[in-house]
């Protein structure tokens, strides 16, 4: 009897464990066909979450604060905005922690300079430089409030100064100085600065319109078409770059049909009065070239 | 022309081409530069042989020192 209460005992036992076997099996079954709406990367994160050890979340965490604590995070925004008033502000607030500060000193600066108070723009540039004399940032910037109050040689001497350093600045110089240089319709000074810049990873439609000038000069005309082009791809109806490509098409590579074609376009668009006399010029140029067209 | 007025014509370039050069040298560039410019083109094309009229763009960048978005 003993035996028999003893085996009964032992089977009961054995039972219970492999039901409880087979409703785990059953519940873990039930999840993984409950969850897989949840996408791959979701599951994942949860077996990391119940894992120890969690990498990702302790990177992510820093850099989270990172962009929360970013100090310059107003002067940023107010740049993007044109909101010279609140870059001012923001300046402000950035020196009252740290009055060394370049950075927030030539961008108080050049919020001055936008609120139209050059001299107070020049007495904070000048600080800045006082803190560091070689900032080539800053001399950028001073070059250009020295520009706009009309003292083109100086700022010329600036942004020579800043390019021939080298550093992430002296590209800007450069493209000033180009831009400058095209201004004054000094060729050969443009050809030089577009040399030391070249074409790649500008992106301002007047540096473009520049080394494209250079390029005509140094008889690369195709050249200057893919720059103009390029330009014209980011401000398509640019008097400016429609005249140069048109003096491009018709003075220089003679090509009739382009260049009338840049004509209409620019003449349906009207042309500034000070203008009219280079498109009047450019429609004669472009009617020899049919004569000659006829002749032939 | 007069045969006459040939001499001081020339002479006139020879001024308006220093102008350029000077201008160039000292890097100056004053209205007068330009008009000097416009009239040596007018009398001698070939004086400046690339210029036709081309327009540059008024623009220089700042140096926002990193903080432009």
């Amino acid at each position: 009897m003993k035996i028999i209460l003893g085996i009964l005992l032992v089977l009961g036992v054995s039972c219970s464990s492999t039901n409880q076997k087979v409703e785990s099996t059953a519940t873990t079954d039930e999840t993984e066909i409950q969850a897989p709406a949840e996408p791959l990367k979701k599951r994942k994160t949860k077996k990391q979450k119940s894992a120890v050890v969690t990498p990702p979340q302790e990177e992510s965490e820093p850099l989270a604060e990172e962009k929360r604590e970013d100090p310059y995070l107003g002067v940023k925004e107010a740049i993007k905005n044109a909101n010279w008033q609140g870059l001012e502000g923001e300046a402000q607030k950035i020196l009252e922690q740290n009055n060394q500060n370049i950075i927030a000193l030539n961008a108080l600066g050049m919020a001055h300079f936008y609120q139209g108070r050059p001299l107070a723009a020049k007495y904070f540039l000048n600080k800045a430089l006082s803190i560091n004399p070689n900032s080539s940032d800053v001399k950028n910037n001073l070059a250009y409030v020295t520009k706009k109050e009309g003292r083109s040689r100086q700022a010329i001497i600036l942004w020579r100064q800043v390019a021939t350093a080298g550093g992430s600045s002296s590209k800007i110089a450069y493209e000033n100085l180009i831009n400058e240089f095209t201004i004054a319709k000094d060729y050969k000074k443009v050809v030089g600065a577009a040399d030391s810049l070249g074409s790649q990873n500008v992106t301002s439609v007047a540096t473009l319109n520049s080394l494209a000038l250079a390029a005509i000069v140094k008889s690369e005309f195709d050249e200057a078409e893919k720059l103009l082009n390029q330009a014209l791809e980011k401000e398509n109806n640019n008097e400016a770059l429609l005249i140069n490509m048109a003096i491009l098409q018709l003075d220089f590579k003679k090509n009739l049909d382009q260049g009338r074609r840049y004509l209409d376009r620019i003449s349906f668009l009207g042309v500034q009065s000070n203008r009219r006399d280079i498109v009047t010029r450019l429609e004669a140029v472009a009617q020899s070239l049919t004569n000659q067209g006829e002749v032939k | 022309m007069l045969e006459i007025a040939t001499p001081f014509v020339k002479k006139a370039g020879e001024a308006y081409l220093l102008v350029l050069q000077r201008s160039s040298e000292f890097e100056t560039y004053t209205p007068a530069v330009n008009s000097a410019r416009e009239l040596l083109v007018k009398m001698d094309p070939q004086a400046v042989p690339y210029e036709k009229g081309q327009l540059g763009i008024e623009y220089h960048r700042v140096d926002w020192m990193g903080l432009s978005l």
